[in-house]
């Protein structure tokens, strides 16, 4: 019988075998670096993971790689990450998207949800955050 | 460990906090985003008007409606900017010395500061991303005179382990509802 524990680790091992594509969205290249070891320390680290610093980048990105994650900050310059949302809707793009932002308003977080991004994290966060908040996306 | 200052301060909604509360709650932030134990012990203040290598951080409510000013000393800044992508200590302590910080060490205070901005919001309080002022001259005059007669003030020095201390005042903060 699987425990919580075995299920996590089966449903990360899913897609580090799927090869899955993570397009990681910020500005800082700290903070995309960071984020990068947030997954790997979350468990994904055998996914292929692709970068842009702004939602104008981004857009290259998904066309290059079609990623199946997209992971992006809100404030940027060129495009915000609510713009690329909305870009990436109005192209009919399938991938999953959630914000990973220092932005922590109610208000904003229920923006993000009506234009479709599926989760919020909060800067600063945890690999614990981000397996919770991805494991449930992945399983679906 | 930070003591409780015998001032308080009125929030915007009624709530009343010690401004005390902002250092300890600048560490956990740090120490959430840095991956390390970052302390704070109270210091006693220092003239902010005349303090030379400084950076000056503005957090302004998007309403207008409050701004709390932050002051960093060259260590606090290049220490945390190193810390943020385990960059040497080294590197940092050099920039130090040389009296400037700048590149991706003041790129990463940047971030650092953006997330630090939860630190001062709160219900019906969205705080923009702050203003930063890098040298004395930069700092328009109403920051100017907060920092020279602030109404509220606390000062506290940040270790970040494997890097070092530096110093960091805050004043004329409004609180979040407690």
């Amino acid at each position: 019988m699987l425990n919580e524990e075995d299920l996590s680790g089966n449903i990360v091992k899913r897609a580090r075998d799927t090869n899955m594509r993570i397009l990681i969205v910020d500005d800082s290249r700290a903070m995309r670096m960071i984020v990068r070891r947030t997954l790997r320390q979350a468990g994904f680290d055998g996914c292929a993971e692709v970068e842009a610093a702004n939602g104008r980048e981004a857009l290259d990105q998904v066309q290059a790689v079609a990623p199946d994650l997209i992971l992006s900050d809100w404030n940027m310059p060129e495009m915000n990450g609510l713009e690329l949302l909305r870009e990436l809707k109005r192209r009919g793009s399938s991938a999953t998207f959630g914000f990973v932002t220092s932005e922590s308003s109610p208000d904003m977080q229920v923006a993000a949800l009506q234009e479709g991004a599926l989760f919020f994290i909060t800067k600063p966060f945890t690999a614990d955050k981000f397996q919770s908040t991805l494991e449930p996306l992945l399983r679906s | 460990m930070i003591q409780q200052s015998p001032g308080t301060v009125h929030g915007g909604q009624g709530a009343i906090a010690t401004i005390a509360t902002l250092p300890p709650a600048v560490c956990k932030v740090l120490s959430d985003l840095l991956g390390r134990n970052v302390t704070g012990k109270k210091v006693a203040p220092y003239p902010l008007a005349s303090a030379a290598r400084r950076i000056v951080a503005a957090f302004e409510a998007e309403d207008a409606s409050s701004m709390s000013v932050c002051v960093f000393d060259l260590a606090l800044v290049a220490y945390a900017g190193a810390a943020l992508a385990m960059i040497p200590a080294g590197n940092a302590k050099e920039q130090v010395a040389a009296g400037h910080c700048e590149g991706v060490l003041l790129e990463n205070f940047t971030e650092i500061l953006n997330i630090c901005r939860q630190v001062f919001q709160g219900p019906g309080r969205h705080i923009l991303s702050p203003r930063l002022y890098l040298t004395k001259q930069e700092i328009p005059p109403h920051i100017a005179q907060a920092l020279s007669a602030p109404k509220t003030r606390v000062d506290a020095e940040i270790n970040i382990p494997g890097y070092g201390c530096g110093q960091l005042s805050i004043v004329n903060a409004i609180m979040l509802p407690v």
